[in-house]
């Protein structure tokens, strides 16, 4: 059956759409993360023009974040105080998103700069991904706990603007929570992913928070960013296509409930080696975006 | 000296012939399940068995072509020519196939319209990304390469269905009939051809467009409630 998208204004068949949406549920189910990186992708291949693939990503991200934050929620594990004060670095990092995005588009290199930009992010998380799973599947040794983090080397305990984070513990430079939050805004409004995958192991690594709290609080500040950047694209760009988002949200509940059944069945490493390994075949196909020489050269850009 | 002058100029005139073109209906409803259409148009000329040319364009746009070269072993878009004028759709019928010094004068084909590179001087590369736009449009189905027949229903009466692809480019067409004896122009009737959105589909483009603020608040908002029922009633414990 074919859905005629009022925004992208092409015809689509509606079941595939929502088998993307179910997948994507399925993976934020299983392993907890957002998907986006592989809706995108995807989206694109369908020839979903990328500023509407982007927007209506943002908007999907709304409603998974928000499921995946409630389960959080309920059990205590989201520090809303930090999570408010990435949420400031955020809100900037989804409006200078915005702002390149826009201006990529114009001198037609969006299309490059989600390429190499994938490639990098997937290629790093996956490749680091699959070692750390592969070392604790191989020898199980124990996972530190007590890691030094960045924010406590002196260079960063010298940083102004000192903060008492009580919920996790922390006495850091609110500049550092504000600059992750930057970066994970930038993430949503260019490549329309929250970038739970950057955030959580910078949280982790660089504000030394509880790995309890991370999720959660790291959900808690994506449903702020990206219902921001979704209203900065809905607004400026005129490019969130609600049919669109409401096919992906809903096959994306109904993954997610398969995705939470198969977590119980499927040990930790063997499904992190997996997920690390589907990172690392997206990053691929990017790589051959990029590096193939295409069957055809040219491509239109058709202007409004 | 001066009736020869007005005798010539009586034949240099050119002969009109009495036309008439209707389409069958003058808009193209997009709603949610569409799925493409068909076209028709019937017409009527007192001419016998003139030749007859119709034409079907979509609204101009500006269309960059883009042309992918090699940076440090990537492949990225290394030129652009922009091309103005450029009709989102175009398609043709035709009771003959005109030759190509014909079909050059009277602008007949897709390669043969008007539309020009404004950055770009280099005839020979304007020439090539003028291939490529012709091809591209071809491939996307904006420009259909089959081409079609005007069916003579009797010698005074025609009629031709023109097919619109699903993913067919919103906007106000333009259908032209021309009517040809011997390579010469007897007759052009022009009729527009409203494509687009209808109901709910409509309702969601225009809110999305004028009301864009809100239009996203909502969306937000429905994410947001979609988000938190899944949460509470789909629970598993």
């Amino acid at each position: 059956m074919h859905i005629y998208l009022p925004i992208a204004e092409i015809s689509v068949p509606a079941e595939s759409l929502a088998l993307l949406g179910v997948a994507v549920g399925f993976l934020s189910g299983l392993f907890g993360v957002g998907g986006g990186f592989l809706a995108t992708p995807f989206l694109l291949f369908m020839g979903i023009p990328p500023a509407v693939a982007v927007g209506t990503q943002a908007n999907q991200l709304v409603a998974t974040s928000m499921t995946g934050m409630l389960g959080h929620w309920r059990k205590g594990n989201v520090d809303m105080q930090l999570g408010t004060v990435m949420m400031a670095g955020g809100m900037a990092g989804s409006l200078a998103g915005l702002l390149v995005f826009r201006m990529l588009q114009h001198f037609g290199h969006i299309d490059l700069f989600i390429a190499v930009s994938y490639v990098i992010l997937l290629g790093t998380i996956g490749t680091m991904m699959l070692i750390e799973s592969m070392m604790s599947l191989l020898k199980r040794h124990k996972v530190t706990e007590d890691v030094i983090s960045l924010a406590q080397r002196p260079f960063f305990q010298r940083w102004p603007y000192k903060m008492r984070f009580i919920k996790s513990r922390l006495y850091i430079s609110a500049l550092l929570p504000i600059i992750i939050g930057f970066v994970g805004g930038l993430l949503v409004s260019i490549l329309g992913i929250g970038g739970g995958f950057i955030l959580i192991p910078a949280m982790i690594y660089v504000l030394g928070m509880p790995s309890l709290l991370v999720a959660g609080t790291s959900l808690f500040q994506i449903i702020f960013i990206s219902a921001f950047s979704c209203i900065l694209h809905a607004t400026f760009n005129h490019t969130v296509d609600a049919i669109l988002a409401l096919i992906l949200i809903s096959g994306g509940v109904v993954g997610a409930q398969i995705g939470v059944r198969a977590a119980r069945r499927i040990k930790g490493a063997p499904a992190r080696v997996a997920l690390a390994l589907l990172i690392l075949a997206v990053g691929a196909r990017m790589i051959g975006v990029l590096f193939v020489e295409p069957s055809d050269l040219f491509a239109l850009d058709m202007r409004q | 000296m001066r009736y020869l002058f007005l005798i010539l100029l009586l034949f240099a005139a050119p002969a009109r012939a009495e036309m008439n073109a209707e389409l069958a209906r003058d808009y193209v409803d997009i709603s949610t399940g569409f799925n493409g259409e068909t076209i028709s148009l019937f017409g009527t000329t007192d001419e016998d068995n003139a030749e007859i040319i119709i034409s079907i364009k979509g609204p101009e746009s500006i269309v960059a072509v883009r042309r992918k070269g090699r940076v440090l072993g990537a492949w990225i878009n290394k030129d652009t020519v922009e091309f103005r004028r450029v009709p989102s759709y175009y398609d043709i019928a035709s009771t003959f196939t005109p030759d190509d010094e014909f079909a050059k004068e009277h602008e007949i084909g897709f390669g043969n319209l008007d539309f020009y590179a404004e950055n770009e001087s280099n005839p020979e590369k304007v020439h090539v990304f003028k291939e490529a736009l012709i091809r591209k449009m071809q491939a996307k189905g904006f420009v259909p390469e089959e081409a079609k027949q005007v069916r003579r229903i009797d010698a005074h009466f025609f009629k031709t269905t023109f097919i619109l692809p699903p993913d067919i480019p919103t906007g106000l067409y333009t259908v032209d009939t021309y009517i040809f004896r011997d390579n010469k122009l007897l007759g052009h009737e022009s009729r527009k051809l409203q494509v687009g959105q209808v109901g709910f589909n409509a309702n969601v483009y225009i809110t999305a467009h004028e009301h864009s603020f809100f239009y996203g608040l909502f969306t937000v908002f429905v994410a947001l409630i979609s988000g938190w029922s899944a949460f509470t009633f789909l629970r598993r414990d």
